[in-house]
C-alpha cells in the first residue's frame, strides 16, 4: 500500500479539478504519470480483480458521459471499477478523460483497474484526435508524449474472480492459456501483429474458427474458439469492448463473450446506448444502460451552418 | 439541425416549411425533406443482414435517415438511403484493399483452421440515389412503383450543372446534411456516405458523397451532384453529374507537398492522414486531369401528367475501369491550402 499512503491532498484537489473537466498543468501531468508508472509496472499482464466490480468499455474522450457513468455506477472509490481501454480519441475531452482515470488509479490503486485499448498507442492517437487535442490544449506535444509513454505500462487483461476474462479486443491464435499472456513483455508500443496486437484488436464473429479480416490484418474468432479458451482456462465469460454496439452491450457466442461499450451517442451522433456491467459480491451480473449526459458547452455536431457547397 | 430561416425569405420564395415538425420545405411543387435518426438497433441490423445476405455491415448504419425530394404532381421521388446504397455495395463487391500491416501478417504462422474473410470492408458503393414513383390512386390508395416499372431512368445529355449560378450568394432556404453510413475500418481510416442538400429560391442542389480513406493505402471519392432549377419550361429537369476519383498514398507521396504543410507535420505521414478528411478531398478535387475521372451529365424530365417522359440515362462504370493503376502521371495542379 506504499503508494496509497502518499499524501493525497494535492491529488484530491487535482481529481476535483478534473471532475470539473479542467485539465491539469503539464508539470502536474508529468508528476502524476511518474507515480502511475510505478503502480502500473507492478501489475500483471493478467491483473487479478476481486468482486464487486463494475466493468466498463470504450469512453473515447466523452468526458461528460464518463462523469455520468460515475453518477450512475457510483463514485470511485465507493464503487470498484475496471475499464477496458480506449479512453482517448474521437471525443472532445480525451485529455481530461485519461488524466482523470490515471489520477484515480494513482489515488485508489486497489479500487480501479485501467487496461490498455488499441487507442492507447502512439500511432493511433496521432490519427484519431488525442495528439491534436494535446497540441491544442497545451501548445506542444509533451503531454501526449508523457501519456503515450505511460500507456506502454497499462496491463493488457484482467481476471475477475478467476472467471471473467476482461480485455479490450479479443483472443489470439498464439494464446491458449492465461499463462501465455502472463509471460510476454508488454512494455512497448502496440505492435502491428502478434499476440499483443490480437488482444487489443480482434473481434468475435459468427463464423467458426479463426478468420482473417479482409484488410489482411486482424483476427476474428468464432464460438468454438471462445468455448475452447473458456474451457481450458476455467472461465465463465470473456468481457471485451472495442466495438460499437447499439444497446451498450451485446452477447455473442451463446453468452461466452460479451461486448461492452460505454460511450453513449458515440461521436455525438450515433444515438446508441452505453452500458456498464456490475459484478456483485455473489458474482451475479447486471448490465446498467445509460444515455448521454446533458451537454454543457459542447459543440453540437448536428448544428451546422448552411454551407454553399458545390 | 434548426437553421434559422427568415420567414419573409421563405414567403418571398413561395416556400413553406413542412408541417408537424418535419424537417424540410415545400417549394415550387417539390417537397424536400430530411430525416435524421439513430444508427440501426441490433434487431434491425440483423434484419438488414438477412435482406442483404451479409454478416458485415458498416459499424454505423443510419438506416432510418434519408433525404427525399418529391415532385408532388408527378409523384416522382428522388431519395437517398443507406439500404439502397448498401445494395449497391453488395453488388459491386470490390476486392478488399490490404492495409499496410498486412505485409507483416503474411509472415505470421497461421492457426490450423483459418478462413480469409472476403468482402469489401470499405463499403464502396456506386450508389447515386434512388428513384421511385408514388401514385395516389383513389381505389388503391397510395402505391409505390419502383424505378423501372415506368421506365424511369436517366438520359445522357450535354448540359452541365451551372456551377457559376450555384456560386452566387442566393439565400439558402433549407440546408441539411444526412449521414447514411459510416465505418472507421477498425481504425484503419474512414468510409463515409453522406448527402447534403441546399434549397434556394431559384433551385435545389445536392451532393451525395462517398469518401474513403484507408490509412497508408488509398483515398477514394465518389460524388453525385443533382441540380434542379425551378420554373424552367413545363417540366422540371434534374441534372445529375457523377464523378469518381481515387489515388493511392504511394502516388500521393511521390508528389511534393507544399512546404507550409510539411512544416506543421512532425509526423508527416500520420498527420497527413488525419488531415485528409478535410484536405484530402480538396487535393483529390484538383488531381486532374490524369486521374481516372468520370464526369457524366444526365437529366430527368418529369411530366406533370404522371406519364413519365424520361430522357433516361443510367451511368455505370465497371469496376474494371476503376482499378488503380500505379500511374505516375498523377500530379497536383493546386496544392496550397490553409492548415488552420
Amino acid at each position: 500500500m506504499g503508494v496509497n499512503s502518499l499524501p493525497c491532498n494535492d491529488l484530491d484537489e487535482q481529481i476535483a479539478q478534473l471532475m470539473e473537466c479542467k485539465p491539469l498543468s503539464e508539470q502536474q501531468v508529468r508528476a502524476l504519470c511518474e507515480k502511475a508508472k510505478e503502480i502500473l509496472m507492478e501489475e500483471s499482464n493478467v491483473q487479478p480483480v476481486e468482486s464487486p466490480v463494475t466493468i466498463c468499455g470504450d469512453i473515447h474522450g466523452q468526458f461528460h458521459d464518463l462523469a455520468e457513468l460515475f453518477r450512475i455506477g457510483g463514485k470511485c472509490p465507493d464503487t470498484n471499477y475496471l475499464f477496458m481501454g480506449d479512453y482517448v480519441d474521437r471525443g472532445y475531452y480525451s485529455v481530461e478523460t485519461v488524466t482523470l482515470l490515471v489520477a484515480l488509479k494513482v489515488r485508489y490503486s486497489q479500487r480501479i483497474t485501467i487496461l490498455r485499448g488499441n487507442h492507447e498507442s502512439r500511432q493511433i492517437t496521432q490519427v484519431y484526435g488525442f495528439y491534436d487535442e494535446c497540441l491544442r490544449k497545451y501548445g506542444n506535444a509533451n503531454v501526449w508524449k508523457i501519456f503515450t509513454d505511460l500507456f506502454d505500462y497499462f496491463p493488457l487483461t484482467a481476471l475477475v474472480e478467476s472467471e471473467i476474462f476482461c480485455l479490450h479486443g479479443g483472443l489470439s491464435p498464439s494464446i491458449e492459456t492465461l499463462d501465455n499472456v502472463r509471460n510476454f513483455d508488454r512494455v512497448q508500443e502496440v505492435p502491428h501483429e502478434g499476440p499483443m496486437c490480437d488482444l487489443l484488436w480482434s473481434d468475435p464473429d459468427d463464423r467458426c474458427g479463426w478468420g482473417i479480416s479482409p484488410r489482411g490484418a486482424g483476427y476474428t474468432f468464432g464460438q468454438d474458439i471462445s468455448e475452447q479458451f473458456n474451457h481450458t482456462n476455467n472461465l465463465k465469460l470473456i468481457a471485451r469492448a472495442h466495438q460499437l454496439v447499439m444497446d451498450g452491450f451485446n452477447w455473442a457466442h451463446e453468452q461466452k463473450v460479451v461486448t461492452i461499450f460505454s460511450a453513449p451517442n458515440y461521436c455525438y451522433r450515433c444515438g446508441n446506448m452505453a452500458s456498464i456491467l456490475e459484478v456483485d459480491d455473489c458474482r451475479s451480473h447486471t448490465f446498467i444502460q445509460f444515455e448521454p449526459a446533458p451537454r454543457r458547452g459542447e459543440p453540437d455536431v448536428t448544428r451546422r451552418t448552411p454551407d454553399y457547397f458545390l | 439541425m434548426e437553421v434559422e430561416v427568415d420567414e419573409k425569405e421563405l414567403k418571398a420564395a413561395g416556400a413553406e416549411p413542412l408541417p408537424d415538425g418535419r424537417r424540410g420545405l415545400r417549394i415550387h411543387g417539390w417537397e424536400i425533406e430530411t430525416r435524421k435518426l439513430s444508427i440501426l438497433t441490433s434487431s434491425n441490423l440483423q434484419l438488414w443482414e438477412e435482406k442483404l445476405q451479409t454478416s458485415h455491415l458498416p459499424e454505423m448504419v443510419f438506416g432510418e435517415s434519408c433525404l427525399i425530394l418529391k415532385h408532388v404532381d408527378s409523384g416522382t421521388k428522388i431519395h437517398f438511403n443507406a439500404f439502397d446504397a448498401l445494395t449497391g455495395w453488395k453488388q459491386e463487391a470490390l476486392r478488399p484493399v490490404e492495409v499496410p500491416a498486412a505485409a507483416k501478417w503474411k509472415f505470421r504462422s497461421k492457426p490450423s483452421e483459418q478462413v480469409i474473410l472476403d468482402y469489401d470492408y470499405t463499403f464502396t458503393t456506386p450508389y447515386c440515389g434512388s428513384e421511385t414513383i408514388e401514385i395516389d390512386t383513389e381505389k388503391h390508395g397510395r402505391e409505390e412503383i419502383s424505378q423501372g416499372t415506368y421506365g424511369l431512368h436517366w438520359d445522357n445529355c450535354e448540359e452541365k450543372i451551372d456551377v457559376v449560378s450555384l456560386a452566387s450568394k442566393e439565400p439558402i432556404l433549407f440546408y441539411d446534411e444526412v449521414v447514411l453510413y459510416e465505418d472507421e475500418l477498425a481504425d484503419n481510416g474512414v468510409s463515409l456516405l453522406t448527402v447534403k442538400v441546399r434549397v434556394m429560391p431559384s433551385c435545389w442542389f445536392l451532393l451525395l458523397r462517398f469518401w474513403l480513406r484507408v490509412d497508408g493505402v488509398l483515398m477514394r471519392l465518389r460524388d453525385t451532384r443533382m441540380h434542379c432549377v425551378f420554373g424552367v419550361g413545363e417540366n422540371p429537369i434534374i441534372l445529375r453529374e457523377s464523378c469518381w476519383r481515387e489515388a493511392t498514398f504511394q502516388v500521393l507521396s511521390s508528389v511534393s507537398f507544399s512546404s507550409s504543410c510539411m512544416c506543421v507535420c512532425p509526423f508527416a505521414c500520420c498527420k497527413i492522414m488525419s488531415f485528409f478528411d478535410q484536405v484530402g478531398i480538396i487535393i483529390l478535387l484538383f488531381l486532374v486531369p490524369f486521374f481516372r475521372k468520370f464526369v457524366t451529365c444526365a437529366r430527368l424530365d418529369l411530366d406533370s401528367k404522371r406519364c413519365l417522359c424520361i430522357y433516361g440515362f443510367y451511368y455505370f462504370v465497371s469496376t474494371k475501369m476503376l482499378r488503380l493503376n500505379s500511374s505516375k502521371k498523377i500530379r497536383f495542379l493546386v496544392i496550397s491550402f490553409d492548415i488552420q
